[in-house]
């Protein structure tokens, strides 16, 4: 019979390494980040530009070019490519952010070589056709009108351009408008300033084989070669922090979002502030997700985000309940940063959210393919494996004061937006 | 209890996956959505451990759980040094779960809260209530597993939970996955000492429902405060273990699987008369469905957006598919398999999963199962199934 009545000991995890992985400079220039797997039988290749919406030349641009170099290059035809793509059971992604631009080949290690050749006439020959361009646009279109109504994208819409700034990449709204003043010419321009040798680098995690590796050597090559570009973030008078409320009608339940501009990674209190908010709403043991869904049952979620973008950050605290649970919600929030603020959090708490991260970081370089992604998000903040050791360290030497202090500088009330819809 | 280990030796953490063959088909059809809301109440303490998730988090462990039409699935992945946290919570919550009336209050509205968020609140969040309700006339697999509508859940009693619990969560109505870093021996030991003293029961054996065969089409417009108008068509289809879901399956991936399958090309990007289209199946073990859902373009009717599936429904009825076009699905499923292969997390519920369908084994021979399916075959399923009188159709009419 087991002993049922204690708990089974703990062992603590008391460091992650970093995963291994291989750096080399291709053709000279571009950095490439390889993490190799030979017991998977699969790949993902994953090129990345500095093409977000920082670099944009009219809004919405950067995501347009990125989505629709599938559709077509100088000898292929949109049909073509998905044929090839589909034949292979591949996948290729074009995902965009603020800051950067990617396509990824997820495949067969064995499709590689049949692959490669058209992922870089992807990237080097588009030309955007016309017909495609315009039916891109409609799609677009009819997805953001749906978006439009969901009252969580409502609220992030309008605490984001608050935090940043109306004309600010990481601030604007895309709108209908966007699409209509968008032409094929601005996604040319582009791709033609953006994507090329010395605005890129690579990340390969799985089975690739080395002679895949060096025709990959070989195709970015045949990217041209290009300048760097140059950052004008506009900076924008900001408004000081209030409370907006936007009636949206017919809606059972409303979006709450409080929130407040942060910082990049490379901050001095990123680290900390990044362990006060996991402590605030970053897990399910976290202070709000315990008392507003654990305790009240006024919420399916709630959660608090700190979001790092290559240039600043925002942290976000989110839920949707039903509207007459708002005013309690709110009240109950305030209570929580009043709390973290005026007090010291106790050991217990303290260890299972030390335990909760060490778990969350081991589990997240489990596999080449999790590792890149933790050293991919590091390096385009500009960190790396200092950082990831340093957060660790951070984590056992905090205290409960340091805590503290971290709320009362970066959770006044004064300097939080509130915005509810619904 | 069944007991399966799964040994992965590059991984630092270990993944416990315990399923119960109870889902929302087994809800009273008055209290839909029980199945689920049982699932909430499973971690809000058993009488040795009083919750659940905090000594998850303090073991550096993460949890969760999903309900579908027939299971219900937990799972914890955590450091392999803490293997045996798992396992006490779960036995702990398999032999008593203490159902308080605080928490269930709590857990009630917190899923009505779900309910609101992710069905009344979303657009289109109400397509599977219409869709369900309109293929299914008999089968408990018209309701959606979060529940009929608030008012089922609300009337959901502590009672109602407590006689569930006592007739589904035994030892022997659930699979017992363990993977990751540990030995075969020292897993099946643990398992034993963890859930041997556990005592099974004659777990509550419903009356299989059978759907009667289609007879005539089905047809249901709804008009709700949407920009897109969107189309499903719904067919009847065999379950998950049936000689023939795999042909269905293959189907699904011709019409609708990435952007060169026959119904995107066509009908998005060659006609333009939808925005997006998909289709899929929902791989039910009873009988399920086969459904394809698209958004229609703006000038496009209901009618002629059918009108034009049905063209492409008639062709592939009507024409064996070439060799290439089978290699090119059974390339997509094999990368699909192998993709999901390198998450030890899928590896323990696919585990658990296809020994519920009846052979753990299939986790390996499927891929073959797939391979062996020939165009004649996959003709003769398309024709048996995308029929008129097998389909049911949904119109969602928006404000456009």
């Amino acid at each position: 019979m087991p002993n049922r009545s204690a708990p089974p000991p703990i062992a603590n995890v008391n460091r992650v390494p970093f995963p291994e992985h291989t750096e080399y400079f291709m053709v000279g220039k571009v950095p490439v980040v390889r993490l190799q797997s030979d017991s998977y039988s699969v790949v993902k290749i994953e090129i990345i530009f500095d093409a977000g919406r920082l670099y944009e030349s009219k809004r919405s641009v950067g995501k347009a070019t990125n989505l629709l170099l599938k559709s077509g290059t100088l000898s292929k035809t949109i049909k073509e490519i998905n044929e090839t793509i589909d034949y292979h059971g591949a996948t290729i992604s074009l995902p965009v952010n603020f800051d950067h631009s990617s396509i990824v080949l997820y495949c067969l290690s064995k499709y590689v070589s049949q692959l490669l050749p058209l992922v870089f006439e992807i990237l080097t020959q588009p030309v955007f056709p016309q017909k495609e361009f315009e039916f891109f646009t409609e799609q677009q279109k009819s997805k953001l009108k749906v978006a439009l109504q969901n009252v969580d994208n409502q609220a992030y819409r309008i605490i984001t351009e608050q935090i940043f700034g109306k004309g600010h990449p990481y601030g604007y709204n895309s709108s209908l408008e966007d699409y209509d003043l968008m032409t094929r010419d601005d996604l040319i321009r582009h791709h033609r300033q953006l994507y090329h040798l010395d605005n890129c680098r690579v990340f390969i995690s799985g089975n690739m084989s080395d002679s895949d590796f060096r025709s990959l050597e070989e195709m970015l090559g045949t990217i041209p070669s290009g300048k760097k570009p140059s950052l004008c973030p506009q900076h924008e008078p900001l408004a000081k922090p209030a409370k907006i409320k936007t009636p949206f009608d017919g809606k059972v339940q409303s979006a709450i979002k409080i929130g407040r501009k942060t910082f990049n990674r490379q901050h001095e209190h990123y680290q900390q502030l990044y362990i006060l908010n996991t402590l605030l709403g970053g897990y399910f043991g976290s202070r709000l997700s315990m008392n507003i869904r654990e305790k009240r049952g006024f919420t399916y979620g709630i959660h608090s985000s700190l979001d790092a973008m290559a240039h600043d950050g925002c942290l976000i605290i989110s839920t949707e309940v039903a509207n007459t649970y708002v005013e309690p919600t709110l009240k109950a929030i305030y209570e929580e940063i009043d709390d973290l603020k005026t007090k010291l959090v106790n050991d217990l708490e303290l260890q299972q959210m030390r335990s909760y991260l060490m778990g969350y970081f081991l589990n997240s370089v489990d596999g080449v393919f999790r590792s890149s992604t933790v050293i991919r998000g590091l390096k385009e903040n500009g960190v790396g494996k200092e950082f990831f050791n340093s957060i660790q360290d951070q984590l056992m030497s905090i205290s409960a004061k340091d805590i503290r202090n971290m709320a009362n500088q970066y959770l006044q009330k004064d300097d939080l937006w509130e915005v509810v819809v619904g | 209890m069944t007991v399966l280990v799964h040994e992965d030796r590059t991984t630092p953490m270990v993944a416990v996956n315990l399923l119960y063959k109870v889902g929302s088909k087994h809800d009273p059809c008055d209290k839909t959505g029980l199945a689920h809301l049982l699932e909430h109440m499973m971690f809000t303490g058993s009488s040795n451990a009083p919750d659940f998730d905090t000594p998850m988090q303090l073991a550096s462990g993460e949890n969760n759980a999903f309900t579908n039409k027939d299971i219900t699935n937990y799972y914890e992945l955590l450091p392999a040094e803490n293997l045996k946290t798992a396992l006490w919570l779960e036995s702990d919550r398999m032999q008593d779960l203490v159902l308080s009336k605080d928490a269930f209050l709590t857990q009630q509205s917190v899923v009505i809260e779900e309910f609101k968020e992710t069905c009344l609140n979303q657009p289109y969040g109400m397509v599977w209530h219409h869709l369900l309700d309109l293929a299914y006339q008999v089968h408990p697999y018209q309701w959606p597993t979060i529940g009929i509508n608030e008012q089922h859940i609300q009337k959901i009693g502590l009672e109602d939970l407590k006689n569930y619990y006592t007739h589904y969560y035994t030892p022997n109505n659930a699979i017992l996955t363990l993977g990751g870093n540990l030995s075969k021996d020292q897993s099946i030991a643990l398992a034993a000492e963890w859930f041997g003293d556990l005592d099974p029961m004659n777990p509550q054996t419903s009356e299989t429902i059978v759907e009667p065969n289609q007879r005539a089409m089905r047809f249901k417009e709804v008009h709700e405060d949407v920009p897109v108008d969107v189309l499903f068509l719904a067919f009847h289809m065999p379950g998950r273990i049936h000689s023939t879901y795999y042909a269905a399956d293959f189907i699904s991936d011709i019409l609708g699987n990435g952007k060169s399958s026959r119904l995107y090309q066509k009908l998005v990007l060659d006609r333009k008369i939808f925005l997006s289209i998909d289709a899929y199946v929902t791989g039910n073990t009873d009988p399920g469905l086969l459904i394809i859902e698209g958004k229609l373009a703006s000038g496009t009717t209901h009618e002629e957006a059918a009108n034009s599936i049905w063209e492409e429904l008639e062709r592939l009825k009507s024409k064996e598919i070439e060799s290439k076009e089978l290699s090119k699905i059974l390339n997509q499923m094999l990368s699909a398999v192998a993709f999901s292969n390198t998450s030890l997390l899928n590896n323990v519920m696919n585990l658990s999963f296809f020994e519920y369908l009846g052979d753990a084994n299939l986790v390996n021979s499927e891929p073959d199962v797939y391979g062996k399916v020939t165009p004649n075959e996959i003709q003769e399923v398309a024709n048996s199934i995308l029929q008129k009188a097998n389909c049911s159709q949904l119109n969602i009419k928006g404000n456009a």
